[in-house]
């Protein structure tokens, strides 16, 4: 009977500690609540010995989960919001056209807003026009155009990385103009 | 000067030349006969190596005969040389598996052209070594022969690109392989082990190797140029510093060429390594995006059009350096990547068709360009 009564309270504890302090987290907390309910509901009654230092350990465990999803919710999140803004280049160049600017500008604040420990990975991308050296060197100045734009914009260099993937992560493989626009481009990706 | 008499060849060689004009060095060809038994699959590629080499007339007429005779159950190929249609030579090639018979043919007709003392023919015992795009962000390093009939996987997961020979003896590849940032691997084919070299922020690639000396485009610092590693003294050397597009470098004679964005666009250069003089090679072409050399030559990969998208957009150019003679080697379609053989009689290139490629090879003594199609995008390759 205790023990029903110790993970009631737990799960008590669990509903009201997590819609106080995880507002964005409805649905995790929700399924969480109704495992711990049905724990309670399911334990054998006529077991009757508690071991309160494992309940405490639980508590523990599922707060500590709690919080996990949290953070990697919010992770995600910030990285599904990074991966939304794509800079896209004219041919053979390099440098940020005027229309580009309000999305380094808009990238800038997001990494800004976040001050956690993580890297944002700048992946130049080209066309398929090129196999050459070249071709990947061009991917790298694209990625380096909004790394020292974001600098400027105030963002910490030392969240900033670049790599260049060259023609090797196309998004379109049509052969025709609008596809190999859609290819010359800057993705920005998450890297806890 | 010397610009002013390039300039005025390119503008005579384009007057009068509809196609590159190469002098034959076989005058009078060899007149042979060549038998075979065994298998369609194994007499397809007998046929293919002498039409590639083309230093032969086939004639069933011939005073020399060559019987080839190949046994799939013992994997053996048996090569009788007859004169006269008497033998008086056998020679023997086996391998372990089946799908390696590519390799024992071409090295039967090397034997066949090394008997008869013509031009090397090296490039059909080659080993070629590539890298297939396979899926976005995923590219496998396969071997294969020159006319990529044997394939097999040897480095795959991930992003595996730009493949090199790290010896003469083709024991041992270098590659990028794409981790959190590029890394620089050696990898050996017989023992299967993988040896991390070094890593490089944004990009890492081996352009050239000769005896102990790598020349690798990376950029520590972001900003891409060439290097110089000694593996003797251990040494990283930065060749060049402009702050632009500096990459592709390859040693030519006591010089490296390269591809330098210096001017606006990319062109070729040539940088003396003792006085560190500097010089444009190539004065053609809206911009040249890659180079190789060999001996007195370069091969120099050109964009001819203002217009990017027209058909004609990149084509590759041979240039002697001893008589400043500038030969055109293809006439339109996307030519790049252009790698000489180790006996410079032929060059290997990529021709990008949408999303996939065909490997050509360009016989220069011969006046011939053959192509071996892939179903995917060749990444870069390696012979």
């Amino acid at each position: 009977m205790k023990k029903i009564a110790l993970m009631a309270g737990i799960a008590a504890f669990l509903m009201f500690a997590g819609c106080s302090k995880q507002p964005n987290l409805e649905n995790a907390q929700q399924q969480q609540t109704q495992q711990t309910e049905e724990v309670a509901t399911t334990t054998p009654t006529e077991n009757e010995t508690v071991n309160t230092e494992n309940a405490q350990v639980e508590e523990q465990n599922l707060e500590a989960t709690t919080v996990t999803i949290s953070k990697t919710q919010n992770n995600q999140q910030f990285a599904k919001k990074l991966a939304s803004i794509v800079v896209y280049f004219d041919f053979d160049k390099y440098n940020i056209r005027p229309d580009q600017w309000p999305k380094v500008e808009k990238l800038a604040e997001l990494i800004k807003s976040n001050p956690s420990n993580y890297t944002v990975r700048i992946e130049g991308n080209c066309d398929e026009w090129g196999t050459e050296e070249y071709n990947y060197a061009l991917g790298l100045k694209r990625a380096n155009s909004v790394k020292n734009a974001l600098i400027k914009l105030g963002v910490d260099p030392k969240k900033l990385t670049v790599i260049s993937y060259g023609e090797l992560n196309p998004v379109c493989t049509a052969h025709a103009k609008w596809c190999w626009r859609l290819n010359r481009r800057d993705n920005f990706t998450y890297l806890p | 000067m010397k610009r002013l008499i390039v300039t005025i060849i390119i503008f005579f060689s384009f007057l009068f030349s509809k196609e590159y004009v190469i002098t034959k060095y076989i005058e009078d060809k060899p007149i042979i006969n060549v038998t075979f038994k065994g298998p369609d699959q194994v007499k397809k590629i007998v046929d293919m190596d002498f039409k590639v080499l083309d230093h032969f007339e086939i004639n069933e007429s011939a005073k020399y005969s060559f019987d080839f005779n190949y046994d799939k159950v013992t994997k053996t190929l048996k090569v009788i040389y007859k004169k006269d249609n008497q033998p008086f030579l056998i020679k023997k090639y086996r391998s372990r598996s089946y799908a390696y018979f590519p390799f024992l043919i071409h090295r039967a007709v090397y034997d066949i052209n090394e008997y008869f003392q013509l031009p090397s023919a090296k490039f059909l015992i080659r080993k070629v070594i590539y890298s297939l795009l396979t899926a976005p962000k995923e590219a496998s390093i396969y071997l294969s022969d020159y006319t990529l009939s044997y394939k097999k996987r040897i480095i795959s997961g991930g992003l595996n690109i730009f493949p090199k020979w790290a010896d003469k003896k083709q024991t041992k590849i270098y590659f990028t392989k794409y981790e959190r940032t590029p890394v620089l691997y050696e990898y050996n084919l017989l023992t299967g082990k993988k040896k991390k070299i070094l890593k490089s922020v944004g990009i890492l690639i081996v352009s050239d190797v000769k005896d102990d000396k790598i020349l690798l485009t990376m950029a520590p610092e972001g900003q891409p140029d060439v290097y110089l590693m000694d593996f003797n003294n251990k040494t990283i050397k930065r060749i060049t510093k402009y702050p632009g597009i500096d990459v592709n470098g390859k040693f030519w004679e006591d010089k490296i060429v390269f591809v330098s964005d210096r001017y606006g666009q990319p062109y070729v250069f040539e940088k003396d390594l003792k006085s560190g003089v500097l010089r444009r090679v190539l004065h053609h072409g809206k911009n040249q995006v890659g180079v190789d050399a060999y001996n007195k030559n370069l091969v120099i990969s050109t964009r001819e059009t203002a217009n990017a998208f027209k058909p004609n957009t990149f084509n590759l150019f041979l240039i002697n350096s001893q008589d400043d003679s500038l030969k055109r080697l293809t006439m339109k379609g996307q030519n790049s990547y252009p790698n000489f053989s180790v006996d410079g009689s032929s060059v290997m290139f990529i021709k990008r068709e949408h999303f996939s490629s065909k490997i050509g090879i360009i016989r220069l003594g011969e006046n011939k360009v053959f192509y071996y199609p892939l179903s995917k995008m060749l990444q870069s390759f390696d012979w």
